[in-house]
């Protein structure tokens, strides 16, 4: 597979003004410059499904945004299916989709059906080629009772699908989703991480997702980049990225009140204690061992035995690179 | 070779037509979304003709003519003046609005990753047709049946470079008033600095001969607002030279058309499209 997106020392400053007096700000400017994002380089492959991770401010969304010509780099180069994105090539914007969680594409107070027809005309999208398109796309997402209705009246979870809807309705090669599950209910999260990956398999479509929900990440994700404070500090498969984890686990031992004297077992660490229940952190290899140890010396009400979650392996990812 | 030009320009003007089609459609869909809306802007501008009009009516109980103008000269100055207004308001007004929104809220993003030339979508995606009708025509129709037709000196060839400049004055209308909104794309919001557009559109109710020179050039070369109707005006009613007036609005216009389309580049260069 060829590269669909080349990315290379990436860099991002803003200048955030410091003199914010009503007078002197007027006459004497002061700015400081802030790099968001500082020399990242990666590729992505035709047909690939890429998380882009980090905390608040790390410099994912304006990654997002500088892949699809909204920012003008500082430094570096950037190449999307082989065209500079900030040129805005008709022909690079024809290919390219985005939909981002808190901010809607569609018009408020139109239907999307009326929103989809201006799309139709924007993206010169034959009449009948669209009309199938959203007839397949609106049945496979049980939108077609909200078609005709003006978006403003549609549910947030509805809201999301018809936006999604209207991202691919001209089938772009490379679809950016900026936190899509943002405020939804599980639900509506389940529908739309079932859609991206049908899209991703029935299309062939590039996805680029930034998200704090987990979730998202391990249901529609192959690949996980992962930035902090503005440069790359884990770009992997998701698989490897988890297998690492996996020799641990996490078991919480539910009491009627935690006995006194419950010492910390040999290879295992407390993660968490409270009134009725305390959490280990050890190998697979130990467990055995602790389970044993624990249940033969008190009386043990119940057994959870966990994988460690993606949100403390990323977490674990940031401590270690802050600690360098 | 020649051909393949023509078809290709031929094609980008019909993609265009149909993009302006589908934004009055959709402009209309948007204008009729609230009922009561519809209504409420016709008593503001009913309120503004009436005083406009009874300014003129106090203004020549006094004199005969002002700054050469006569009553009905004054009258038909105002016609073009509020039809110049209404024009813009209807084309460009609502995408000024939706402009400096857009901006602020970083939703301007849904636009630029569209493949349309984006200062020419960002300039026409409401064209309210409907709102112009409706709260355009009754005024015009006031201070049109005011107007002595027949007593005014109009000339074939004056109308017609008078019509011409006209357009040329809504066109650097625009680009006064989209410049004035680029501030925007360094300092967050620029409401306040585009507001001073419409205390510009005031100077188009005098005559241009009661501008003095310095005014006059300043007002049609730094901040070319005067051909929208008190030069058009003035041409149609033969107060001025219609060739020479003619040859500077196009002028002007072309070089401001220049500055828009570079403003335009640099503002999306320093675009920084507010975090979501």
């Amino acid at each position: 597979m060829t590269n669909i997106i080349d990315i290379k020392d990436f860099s991002k400053k803003f200048n955030i003004r410091t003199n914010k007096n009503v007078i002197t700000g007027l006459f004497d400017p002061k700015y400081r410059t802030v790099k968001a994002v500082d020399g990242i380089s990666f590729s992505v492959k035709e047909g690939e499904s890429l998380a882009f991770l980090g905390p608040n401010g790390s410099g994912k969304t304006t990654t997002i945004k500088a892949m699809t010509g909204l920012l003008y780099p500082t430094d570096g180069e950037i190449r999307v299916l082989g065209f500079n994105p900030f040129e805005r090539d008709r022909l690079f914007l024809k290919q390219i989709g985005l939909v981002m969680g808190n901010k809607a594409g569609l018009s408020w107070d139109l239907t999307a059906r009326q929103s989809f027809d201006l799309l139709q005309k924007i993206y010169e999208i034959p009449k009948d080629e669209c009309e199938k398109r959203i007839e397949n796309l609106t049945t496979l997402f049980n939108l077609k009772h909200v078609l005709n209705t003006p978006l403003r009246s549609v549910s947030l979870g509805e809201r999301m699908k018809l936006e999604l809807v209207g991202a691919i309705l001209h089938d772009p090669k490379v679809l950016f989703l900026d936190e899509p599950t943002i405020g939804l209910d599980i639900i509506s999260k389940k529908n739309i991480r079932i859609f991206l990956r049908e899209i991703q398999k029935n299309f062939g479509t590039t996805l680029i997702l930034t998200s704090h929900d987990m979730d998202d990440v391990e249901k529609v994700c192959d690949r996980v980049v992962v930035i902090n404070q503005g440069q790359k500090v884990y770009d992997d498969m998701l698989e490897k990225l988890t297998s690492d984890y996996q020799k641990e686990r996490v078991i919480t031992f539910y009491f009627d009140t935690i006995p006194k004297g419950l010492a910390e077992a040999q290879h295992s660490k407390v993660e968490e204690r409270a009134g009725d229940f305390i959490t280990y952190r050890t190998t697979a290899e130990h467990m055995p061992k602790l389970i044993e140890k624990i249940t033969v010396e008190n009386k043990v009400l119940d057994i959870d035995i966990k994988l460690i979650p993606l949100e403390d392996i990323i977490e674990d990812l940031f401590k270690k690179r802050n600690a360098k | 070779m020649k051909a393949s030009g023509y078809n290709i320009r031929w094609k980008k003007m019909k993609y265009r037509w149909q993009i302006l089609k589908t934004s009055i459609i959709n402009t209309f869909q948007h204008e009729t979304a609230y009922f009561a809306e519809n209504w409420t802007n016709l008593f503001s501008t009913v309120f503004y003709t009436a005083a406009m009009l009874l300014f003129i009516n106090v203004l020549y109980s006094n004199v005969k003519t002002f700054a050469g103008y006569t009553f009905n000269e004054m009258m038909f100055l105002s016609f073009v003046g509020q039809m110049g207004f209404y024009i813009s308001w209807g084309i460009f007004d609502q995408n000024d609005d939706l402009l400096m929104d857009d901006i602020q809220k970083g939703t301007l993003d849904f636009v630029l990753i569209k493949p349309v030339p984006s200062l020419f979508f960002v300039s026409f995606r409401r064209i309210a047709l409907v709102s112009t009708l409706r709260d355009g025509v009754p005024t015009l129709v006031v201070l049109g049946s005011l107007v002595q037709w027949s007593a005014l000196p109009f000339g074939f060839t004056n109308t017609i470079f008078g019509t011409l400049i006209f357009i040329c004055g809504l066109v650097l209308w625009h680009c006064i008033r989209f410049l004035l909104i680029f501030p925007a794309f360094w300092l967050g919001n620029a409401k306040g600095i585009y507001s001073v557009s419409y205390k510009l559109t005031e100077t188009n109710n005098l005559p241009l001969q009661g501008y003095g020179n310095g005014f006059r050039i300043f007002f049609s070369v730094v901040v070319p607002i005067l051909f929208l109707s008190a030069i058009s005006g003035s041409v149609m009613l033969g107060k001025s030279d219609g060739g020479t007036m003619l040859f500077y609005a196009f002028f002007v216009t072309t070089i401001f058309l220049a500055i828009l389309n570079l403003a335009w580049k640099s503002a999306l260069k320093n675009y920084t499209s507010a975090s979501s």
